[in-house]
């Protein structure tokens, strides 16, 4: 059963336990380090204004690992990446616990498509021999009969992430995705203490209708791979999802903002907190993509000059 | 044993003790959650000095900076498999080797006249191999090719969805027996399984299961996979003939035992070469094993074809 959770409510301040310093609390966070004294604080709102996470990721990266995968990952990023990647400055790193839902459902597909059959046959055809000769020939040739079959497909959606979070997109999440959820824990507030953990921010109904599509898409791929025949086309499908599920989750993601060139805003790099795996949009370098055309064209022209001087 | 706590409120599979989610569909554990009523701001602090935790990357769990005692969290515990029933041996180690003594008798014009006689029993090791036994209800949906309704190929496409029971399927989970071994003897325990471990000799030997309930639920998924295709193979496609079969379970009530089958591994010796039969302890008739083949009647065999085919060959000349 789906129920959707209220809104998110507005910024908080209160009094931190340890020296009684008087915090503010960001929107979307529920966690916060006391500047005066460093005591990591959780704050839990009422279950009616924010339900907790019920599952968490934990990080098994550290700051430092974090940092030597995006090092490793620059280094990776071709002849065509910006030169300033390489001598890039780390601006700002957090670790921050995403708010996500995991989706789940049973998905009951009716479909249709086209079966392509191979058969062979054997065929006349006529030709000239070595001699200029016009002979005929008979050659077994390969060919494809199409078949239509319809049918019904049913399966779970299961583990389908998708983000809460206005803060990274979830073209952005898919990046450093898959998550091990074999080792994901219930949520205890101890998992967040010393991080910084957001609130969902994107609308729950929101977060439903992305999992959905996102979910549809793969029932999209099993049925192609569930295709018999030597090949398929035309496959049609319509999907009617039942006994949804949607889980809100926190996962563990370094976030990292790196400035390659002092005139441009830093790029943002994202580090999967428990996989290692980072994602990140990679500028390019005009200058090299220049050359390389101009490179290429001038090989073209050569090609041609030495193809027409009959060479 | 593994602990039932609670039931899958979506696919009716049983959660056990350390399960988060369920291993079937997905879904969550039943968890009470305190339900808040107020804005509350928790320090986490060390119950030994007092000392704000935090969560440590490199120990994966909230750590005291000052006296590095750790805080326990709820997480999926992945528990190495044990037995919860036992099949009885109802073959005793004679029963055994005289059943192996007729199989050997029996064997057939290629294998050796006197094996029965000159095979000489080794050793008889009772053993109980570790597999799985699992009921569920599948909704399957298949598609494939088969030899039906065809045109100018060989292959017509169909497909189909049914709802199918399974009902004590095993699933293997030994390393001492191979996978064509346990085929054989799983159609021969017929129970009743107790929890009670009754061992016929003192020198039996109990297979542990040596992987954890996450591989062994894949395990247990793989083969619930594999026998919804021979179900649909077998019973389900038209024609004579299929090929690129494609199955998609929906699995609901997937109810698994980690059980222990009794057998005998018998090792005898036959003109200096070690051969093994593995007899199921409960039915001294299944058994499968290795003979070795009678070489010089096979090449009389070849010979005499070949001599009738000369013949043949002389007699369509001379005509």
């Amino acid at each position: 059963m789906v129920t959707a959770p209220p809104p998110v409510p507005e910024s908080t301040t209160f009094d931190c336990q340890s020296c009684g310093a008087t915090l503010t609390l960001r929107e979307h966070e529920r966690t916060a380090v006391c500047p005066f004294c460093a005591s990591p604080a959780v704050v839990e709102k009422p279950s009616s204004e924010n339900p907790d996470p019920t599952f968490v990721v934990g990080f098994v990266l550290d700051q430092p690992r974090a940092s030597q995968r995006v090092r490793q990952w620059i280094k990776r990023r071709g002849w065509f990446a910006h030169g300033g990647l390489a001598s890039a400055v780390v601006q700002e790193t957090r670790g921050v616990y995403l708010p996500a839902y995991l989706y789940g459902a049973v998905a009951d597909s009716d479909y249709e498509a086209e079966i392509g059959e191979n058969y062979t046959t054997t065929e006349t055809y006529t030709t000239t021999d070595s001699k200029g000769n016009t002979v005929v020939r008979t050659r077994v040739v390969v060919k494809t009969e199409w078949r239509h079959l319809a049918g019904r497909h049913s399966c779970y959606l299961v583990d389908v992430v998708v983000t809460a979070s206005r803060g990274l997109s979830n073209a952005e999440l898919e990046a450093v995705e898959p998550f091990d959820l074999g080792a994901i824990r219930r949520y205890d507030p101890a998992l967040f203490s010393g991080w910084i953990a957001e609130e969902p921010s994107i609308v729950f109904e929101k977060c439903r209708e992305l999992a959905h599509s996102e979910g549809t898409e793969s029932v999209g791929r099993k049925l192609a791979r569930f295709m018999p025949g030597d090949s398929h086309r035309g496959l049609r499908f319509e999907t009617r999802v039942h006994d949804e599920i949607l889980h809100l989750v926190s996962l563990p993601i370094w976030i990292f903002a790196l400035r390659y060139d002092p005139n441009k805003p830093p790029i943002r790099v994202t580090v999967n907190g428990q996989t290692g795996k980072v994602g990140g949009a990679i500028p390019l370098s005009p200058i090299k993509i220049t050359i390389a055309v101009i490179l290429g064209l001038l090989l073209v022209l050569a090609i041609v000059l030495i193809v027409r001087g009959g060479i | 044993m593994p602990e039932v706590v609670a039931e899958c409120a979506r696919c009716a599979s049983p959660i056990e003790r350390g399960d988060l989610r369920c291993a079937v569909c997905g879904d969550s554990a039943p968890h009470e959650s305190e339900r808040r009523t107020a804005t509350e701001v928790e320090v986490l602090r060390c119950d030994g000095c007092g000392a704000s935790v935090r969560y440590d990357p490199a120990i994966q769990a909230p750590r005291c900076g000052f006296c590095d005692s750790t805080l326990h969290v709820e997480m999926v515990t992945d528990p190495t498999e044990e037995s919860e029933l036992y099949f009885e041996f109802t073959v005793d180690p004679a029963q055994a080797i005289k059943a192996v003594r007729g199989w050997l008798g029996r064997r057939g014009f290629f294998y050796p006249s006197d094996l029965r006689d000159r095979a000489r029993m080794r050793s008889v090791k009772p053993i109980y191999w570790a597999g799985w036994m699992f009921d569920a209800d599948a909704l399957v949906s298949y598609a494939a090719d088969t030899n039906h309704d065809t045109w100018r190929s060989s292959w017509a496409p169909c497909a189909g969805q049914v709802e199918l029971h399974f009902d004590d399927v095993v699933a293997p989970g030994t390393r001492g027996l191979r996978p064509d071994e346990t085929a054989v003897l799983v159609s021969s325990y017929r129970g009743p399984a107790s929890a009670e471990l009754r061992l016929p000799t003192e020198d039996t030997l109990v297979e542990r299961f040596e992987v954890q309930r996450s591989a062994a639920r894949e395990i247990v998924r793989r083969s619930l996979r594999s026998m919804a295709s021979r179900r649909i193979a077998d019973g389900h496609l038209p024609g004579t003939a299929h090929r690129s079969l494609h199955t998609e379970c929906v699995v609901r009530s997937l109810v698994t035992h980690r059980v222990s089958f009794p057998a005998y591994i018998l090792a005898y010796r036959y003109r200096g070469e070690l051969y093994r039969v593995v007899v199921s302890g409960q039915d001294a008739s299944c058994m499968t094993g290795a003979a070795p083949l009678s070489w010089g009647k096979i090449a009389a065999v070849v010979a005499g074809v070949l001599a009738l085919i000369a013949l043949v060959f002389v007699i369509v000349a001379a005509m």
